[in-house]
C-alpha cells in the first residue's frame, strides 16, 4: 500500500471515477457535476440527484472532496448552489486510478485483444 | 451561510422536497436543498410538455426510491450518517428470523386454499370478477408499454430532436423544411452533433419481376449516423454519394431485398429501375431499420449541394438531428431563436425563415412520433383502472358480506388467542390468494385480449405491431394482482379485525351488532362504484357522440359507388405532357368501357390523404399584409370530368372542360373557402393569381367556385384550396407523374379488380395499380383511430354498468336479507306488499342516486382530459351527463327489483319462525 492510503479505493467505479475526474479540473455544483459525467460518458452515465448525492456523501466522508465556499463565478452563479473540489487525497486517488487504467490499456493482453479485433 | 431561496417553490418543487422524506434525517439535511436545486435545474434544461414531466418525474421517482432504500436497508457500503448500516451488519435478519416471517405466510396459504376451496361460489365469482378487471388493465398495459412506454428503436433517442418550420398563416401547426433551409441550418447549428433530412414519396419499380408501386425515402446520408443505422450486406451511402450529378446509388431494405429479391446474397452491384431511372444497389439495411414515422423500401441519397441550390423555398423534408454532447434541448432551442432572428437579414430579399410570418421549431422525437396518441391512450389506462378499482369494489362486497357470515369463525379464533393483526393477516392473505389467482386467469384472458386489440386496430396506431405478452407486461399484471389483493382486502380484513368478540359469540355468529356498520360500509363502496361507472358511461358517451358527428361530417364529395387506385408513371418513359395525358386518356378511357362503369376521372392527390402542396399566390389588387405579400394556398391538379365524378357541387361560374389545355389561357376553379376567405364581399370569377412558385405560368384565372372537400381529415378544418387541370398544373408537369384514377360504379373493388388491371397493363405493363379501394374504405379509414378508442372505451364502460349493478343487486339483496325478520313483522302488523316493494327499490335508486350525483361531479372536473378526443361535442354536453347519470340509476333500480320482489314475498310467520 502506498503511504496516504489511496490504493484502498481502488479500482473506482465508473461514476467515481469520472466525478473526481471533472471535480480535479474545477469546481462545480451538483448538476454541473452530472453534465460533466454526462459528456465525458457520452450520455451513458446520468446521474439523478438521488445517486450523485449519495455517492457525494461518501467521497465527502472518505475526504476525497470537500465542499467549497468560493464561487468561479459570483455575478452569473445562483449563490444558494454549494460547490464541491477534490481534495489532496482524491486528486492522488483519481490519479492512480488513471495509472491503473492506462497501464491495463498498455497491457500485452488489451493490445492483442484490439489488435485481433482489427481496429 | 446557505440562504433562503430567493424563488417561491412550484408545486412540483414541494413534492419532490417531500419525497426526500425517504431519506434519512441526516442525509435530507445535509444535502436536500441541493437536491431540489437539481432537480429544478433539470426541469429547466427538458424539452416542454406533460410527456416530458412524466419521463422526469418517473426517473426522479425511481432515483430516489432506489438510493434512498440502498441507504436504509443495503447500507454495508453506505457512509452516510444515520444509516442502517450497523444495525444490518449486526446479523439481525439471520435465517432464523427469515424462517419465522417465512412459516406463518405458508400456514396462511394453505389456510386461504382450503377455505376457498369450501366456498366455491364466492371464490368462482371472486375470481372471474378479478380475472376480467386484470385481464383488461394487462392487454391495456401492453398497448401503452408497446406504443408509449419502450423506448423507439435508435441509440439514446431522448437526445434527437426533429427540426420543422411554421407558417402561421396557412394553419399548419408544422410543416416541412426546405432543402436550402435544412442545409444551412445543418451548417451553422453548435447545439446538434449532426442532422439528417429526408422525404419518403412512392415510385414505381421496374426492371427484375413485375412492375410495382414502392416506398422510396430520399435521405442525407448523415441521417445514417444521426439514428444509429447500419448495413446488413455491403454498405449504406455516404457524403461522396450523397451530391448532385454523382452515380445514383440504392439500399434496400431488408424486408424489401428479403420478399423481392429473395434475400439473395448476390444483390450487391445489381442495378434498379426506380420510375425510370436505373440505380446501383450497394447494400441492404439492417433488419428492423425504421424512419420516425414512415416506412421505406428502397433508399436512395438526397444529393443535394447547398452551393448549387439556388430556391431557398419548396418544403418537403423532414429534418431530425442529434443534440451534441454538451447541449440540451433548450440550448438548441435558444440557439434557433437566434439563427432565426439572424436570418432575414443574411437572406434579405430571399424566401427566409424569420420569426414571425415563417418561424422554425424544435419538437424532442419522441413528442413528435407519440405526442398524438398519447391522450387516447393514458384515456385508455385511466378507463380500464377505474373498471378495475370497480372489479376491486365488488369483490370487496362480496368479501365484507361474507364476513359478516364467518364472524363466528374469527371469533373463535380470536377466543383461541389469535391476535388482531394475525386474523387481518390471515384475511388479507385470502384476498391476496385470490388476486394473484385472478391475476394469473386475467393474464390469459389479457392475451386474447391483446389478439383482438390488434385485429380491431387497423394499423394508424404507431408502434402497435410490437404489441405482445412481454416481461413487463407479466411483471405488471403480478404488481397489479398483489395491489388489487390488497386494496380490496385490506377493508373486509380491517373490520373484521375490530369485531366485537363477545357480541359474536354470544349472539350465535348470526347477527352481531356490526351489521348495521357492514350496511354502510357496502353501501359506501355502491356508491363510489355508481360514482365510477358514471363517470366511465359519460367519457364514452361523449366519444360516441363525437364519432356520430364525425362520421356526419360531409366530406364535401359522395364516396357511394366510387373506386379509387394509384398510378405512377415513370419519368424516362413519360418524358413530357403529351404522354402523360395520352396514358390518362387511354386508361380512363379503356376503364370507362368496363360493364358496369359509369364514368372515370382523374386527381392528383386522393381527398383525405395527406396533402403536401402549399404554396403562396399573388392576387392582382390585393395584398396580404399577414403572409409576407402573399395567399396561402393548396392545389390540386384534375381532369375535368373529377367534379361530376366526385360529386363535387359547381357553386358559381363554370368547372373545367376540355378547352383548358396546355398552351391555352390557364384557369381555377377555387373551393368555397378560399371565395369567402380571399374574397369575402366580392364576386372571385374574373380574379387573376400569380403563382410566384411557377415560372412557366404568369396568371391563372378564377372562373368557378366548388363546394369545399375535405383534403386531409374529416376533423380537420378546410383550406383555401384551388383546382387546375392535369395540363395546366404550376410548377411543371413532372407532378402529374403521380395520380390517382376515380371510377363510379356499381360493382365492389373486388369485382372490378382484374379487369381494372388488365386495362391499365394493355397501356404500359410497366404501370402496376396500387391502393386498388372504395372510397368509403378510403373515409372510414381516416376515423379508424376514433372509432378504436371509442369502441374500447364503450366496452369499458359497458363492463362498468354491469359491475356497479351487481354491486347494487348485491348490497340489496344483503340488506333485505338482513331485514327479513323486520320486513316480516310489518307485514304480519298490515304493511302492504307494494310499500315494502317500494322502499326497498328506493333505497336502491337513493345509493345510485348519491353515487350518480358524485359521479356527475367527477365527470365534469375530469373532462378536460377527453378534450383533444372530441370533435363538435362540448366535453360538458348536458345530454351526456344526464343521459350517463340517468341509465345508471335506472339499472340500478332495475337491480334492486329482485330483491326488492323477494321482499315484498316474505311470509311472515316464516320469518317470525327462524328467530
Amino acid at each position: 500500500m502506498n503511504a496516504s492510503g489511496s490504493d484502498q479505493f481502488l479500482p473506482l467505479k465508473p461514476a467515481t471515477f469520472l466525478v473526481l475526474l471533472v471535480l480535479s479540473q474545477e469546481e462545480l455544483h451538483g448538476y454541473g457535476i452530472k453534465k460533466e459525467v454526462a459528456l465525458r460518458s457520452e450520455h451513458r452515465i446520468d446521474l439523478e440527484p438521488g445517486t450523485l448525492y449519495r455517492l457525494m456523501a461518501r467521497l465527502v466522508d472518505q475526504g476525497l472532496i470537500e465542499e467549497t465556499d468560493r464561487r468561479p463565478v459570483p455575478d452569473q452563479d445562483d449563490e444558494r448552489r454549494r460547490y464541491y473540489r477534490i481534495t489532496e487525497l482524491g486528486r492522488e486517488v483519481v490519479t492512480r486510478e488513471a495509472d491503473r487504467m492506462v497501464q491495463l490499456a498498455d497491457s500485452q493482453d488489451v493490445r492483442a485483444l484490439i489488435h485481433a479485433s482489427g481496429s | 451561510m446557505r440562504r433562503p431561496p430567493r424563488h417561491p417553490h412550484p408545486f412540483g418543487d414541494r413534492v419532490y422536497r417531500r419525497l426526500l422524506g425517504l431519506y434519512p434525517a441526516e442525509f435530507r439535511r445535509r444535502y436536500g436543498d441541493d437536491m431540489v436545486e437539481m432537480f429544478r435545474d433539470a426541469r429547466r434544461d427538458s424539452p416542454p410538455g406533460p410527456w416530458s414531466a412524466v419521463k422526469r418525474w418517473t426517473k426522479a421517482c425511481r432515483d430516489l426510491v432506489v438510493s434512498a432504500a440502498v441507504m436504509r436497508f443495503g447500507g454495508r457500503r453506505s457512509h452516510v450518517p444515520g444509516s442502517a448500516a450497523a444495525v444490518r451488519s449486526a446479523g439481525l435478519l439471520s435465517t432464523t428470523t427469515r424462517s419465522t416471517i417465512m412459516e406463518p405466510l405458508v400456514s396462511d396459504v394453505r389456510y386461504a386454499l382450503r377455505t376457498l376451496w369450501k366456498s366455491k361460489g364466492f371464490a368462482t365469482v371472486a375470481l372471474l370478477t378479478i380475472a376480467l378487471g386484470i385481464g383488461a388493465n394487462s392487454a391495456i398495459f401492453s398497448v401503452v408499454n408497446a406504443v408509449l412506454l419502450r423506448p423507439l428503436p435508435y441509440p439514446d433517442p431522448d437526445r434527437l430532436v426533429m427540426l420543422w418550420t411554421q407558417f402561421p398563416a396557412g394553419g399548419d401547426p408544422i410543416f416541412a423544411v426546405s432543402p436550402a433551409e435544412y442545409l444551412d441550418y445543418r451548417a451553422e447549428s453548435q447545439a446538434f452533433a449532426d442532422m439528417g433530412a429526408y422525404s419518403v414519396g412512392t415510385a414505381t419499380s421496374t426492371g427484375e419481376g413485375t412492375a410495382e408501386r414502392i416506398e422510396v425515402a430520399a435521405t442525407s446520408a448523415s441521417l445514417f449516423p444521426v439514428l444509429g443505422f447500419g448495413a446488413h450486406v455491403g454498405r449504406l451511402y455516404t457524403a461522396e454519394d450523397d451530391r448532385p450529378g454523382t452515380s445514383q446509388v440504392a439500399v434496400l431494405s431488408h424486408g424489401y431485398w428479403r420478399r423481392r429479391y429473395g434475400g439473395a446474397d448476390d444483390v450487391l452491384g445489381r442495378s434498379m429501375v426506380l420510375s425510370g431511372v436505373s440505380y446501383e444497389i450497394i447494400g441492404v439495411m439492417a433488419e428492423n431499420t425504421q424512419l420516425p414515422g414512415a416506412t421505406a423500401d428502397v433508399w436512395v441519397p438526397l444529393g443535394y449541394d447547398r452551393a448549387q441550390i439556388t430556391d431557398r423555398s419548396g418544403h418537403f423534408l423532414e429534418v431530425v438531428g442529434r443534440l451534441a454532447p454538451n447541449a440540451t434541448y433548450g440550448s438548441a432551442v435558444a440557439e434557433l431563436e437566434a439563427t432565426l432572428a439572424r436570418w432575414p437579414d443574411v437572406y434579405a430579399g430571399q424566401h427566409t425563415p424569420n420569426p414571425e410570418t415563417h418561424p422554425m421549431t424544435l419538437i424532442a422525437l419522441d413528442d413528435h412520433l407519440l405526442g398524438g396518441i398519447r391522450p387516447a391512450m393514458l384515456v385508455l389506462a385511466g378507463a380500464v383502472g377505474a373498471v378495475l378499482l370497480l372489479a376491486c369494489a365488488n369483490v370487496a362486497n362480496l368479501l365484507l358480506a361474507r364476513g359478516e357470515g364467518r364472524s363466528r369463525e374469527i371469533g373463535l379464533r380470536a377466543a383461541l388467542g389469535a391476535s388482531r393483526g394475525r386474523i387481518s393477516r390471515q384475511l388479507l392473505t385470502e384476498s391476496v390468494v385470490i388476486a394473484v389467482a385472478g391475476g394469473g386467469l386475467g393474464l390469459a384472458l389479457g392475451k386474447w385480449g391483446i389478439d383482438m386489440l390488434v385485429r380491431l386496430e387497423p394499423g394508424e396506431i404507431p408502434r402497435l405491431g410490437e404489441i405482445g405478452l412481454d416481461a413487463s407486461v407479466v411483471a405488471f399484471t403480478a404488481t397489479l394482482s398483489v395491489l388489487t389483493g390488497v386494496v380490496f382486502g385490506l377493508l373486509p380484513s380491517l373490520k373484521a379485525s375490530r369485531t366485537d368478540l363477545a357480541a359474536v359469540l354470544t349472539s350465535g355468529g348470526r347477527s352481531g351488532g356490526q351489521g348495521h356498520d357492514t350496511r354502510r360500509t357496502l353501501s359506501g363502496l355502491v356508491v363510489s362504484q355508481v360514482a365510477l361507472a358514471v363517470v366511465l358511461l359519460i367519457g364514452s358517451g361523449l366519444l360516441l357522440k363525437s364519432f356520430a358527428v364525425l362520421q356526419r361530417v360531409d366530406p364535401g364529395f359522395t364516396p357511394d359507388n366510387r373506386l379509387a387506385f394509384d398510378v405512377g408513371l415513370a419519368a424516362a418513359d413519360y418524358p413530357d405532357m403529351e404522354t402523360i395525358m395520352g396514358f390518362y386518356d387511354a386508361v380512363t378511357g379503356g376503364v370507362g368501357a368496363l360493364p358496369g362503369v359509369t364514368d372515370v376521372a382523374v386527381v392528383r392527390n386522393l381527398p383525405l390523404h395527406v396533402y403536401s402542396r402549399q404554396e403562396g399566390v399573388q392576387i392582382e389588387g390585393k395584398v396580404n399584409s399577414e403572409n409576407e405579400g402573399s395567399y396561402p394556398i393548396q392545389y390540386q391538379g384534375v381532369s375535368p370530368e373529377y367534379f361530376s365524378v366526385m360529386g363535387v357541387p359547381l357553386l358559381v361560374g363554370r368547372g373545367l372542360d376540355e378547352s383548358d389545355r396546355r398552351g391555352g389561357p390557364v384557369v381555377a376553379v377555387i373551393n368555397e373557402t378560399m371565395a369567402r376567405t380571399y374574397w369575402p364581399d366580392e364576386n372571385p370569377l374574373g380574379w387573376r393569381m400569380d403563382p410566384g412558385f411557377a415560372r412557366d405560368i404568369d396568371w391563372i384565372t378564377v372562373v368557378g367556385v366548388v363546394g369545399d372537400v375535405r383534403q386531409t381529415d374529416l376533423a380537420a378544418t378546410v383550406k383555401p384550396e384551388m383546382y387546375v387541370s392535369l395540363e395546366q398544373v404550376p410548377g411543371g408537369f413532372g407532378w402529374t407523374r403521380s395520380a390517382s384514377v376515380i371510377v363510379r360504379t356499381d360493382l365492389d373493388a373486388d369485382a372490378l379488380s382484374s379487369s381494372i388491371r388488365s386495362v391499365v397493363a394493355g397501356v404500359d405493363r410497366d404501370v402496376p395499380v396500387a391502393n386498388l379501394q372504395s372510397l368509403e374504405t378510403v373515409v372510414a379509414e381516416t376515423l379508424s383511430e376514433e372509432r378504436f378508442v371509442m369502441l374500447l372505451l364503450a366496452i369499458f364502460a359497458g363492463g362498468a354498468l354491469l359491475i356497479a349493478a351487481v354491486g347494487v343487486y348485491g348490497v340489496i339483496s344483503f340488506s333485505v336479507a338482513r331485514r327479513t325478520q323486520e320486513i316480516g313483522i310489518r307485514m304480519a302488523l298490515g304493511a302492504p306488499q307494494g310499500r315494502v316493494l317500494g322502499e326497498v327499490v328506493s333505497g336502491g335508486a337513493r345509493l345510485a342516486a348519491a353515487g350518480a350525483g358524485i359521479g356527475v361531479t367527477l365527470a365534469f372536473l375530469s373532462s378536460r382530459v377527453l378534450e383533444s378526443q372530441l370533435y363538435g361535442v362540448s366535453v360538458r354536453d348536458v345530454f351526456v351527463f344526464t343521459g350517463g347519470a340517468g341509465i345508471l340509476v335506472a339499472v340500478s333500480v332495475v337491480a334492486s327489483l329482485v330483491p326488492a320482489y323477494r321482499a315484498s314475498r316474505v311470509d311472515p310467520n316464516a320469518s317470525l319462525r327462524t328467530e
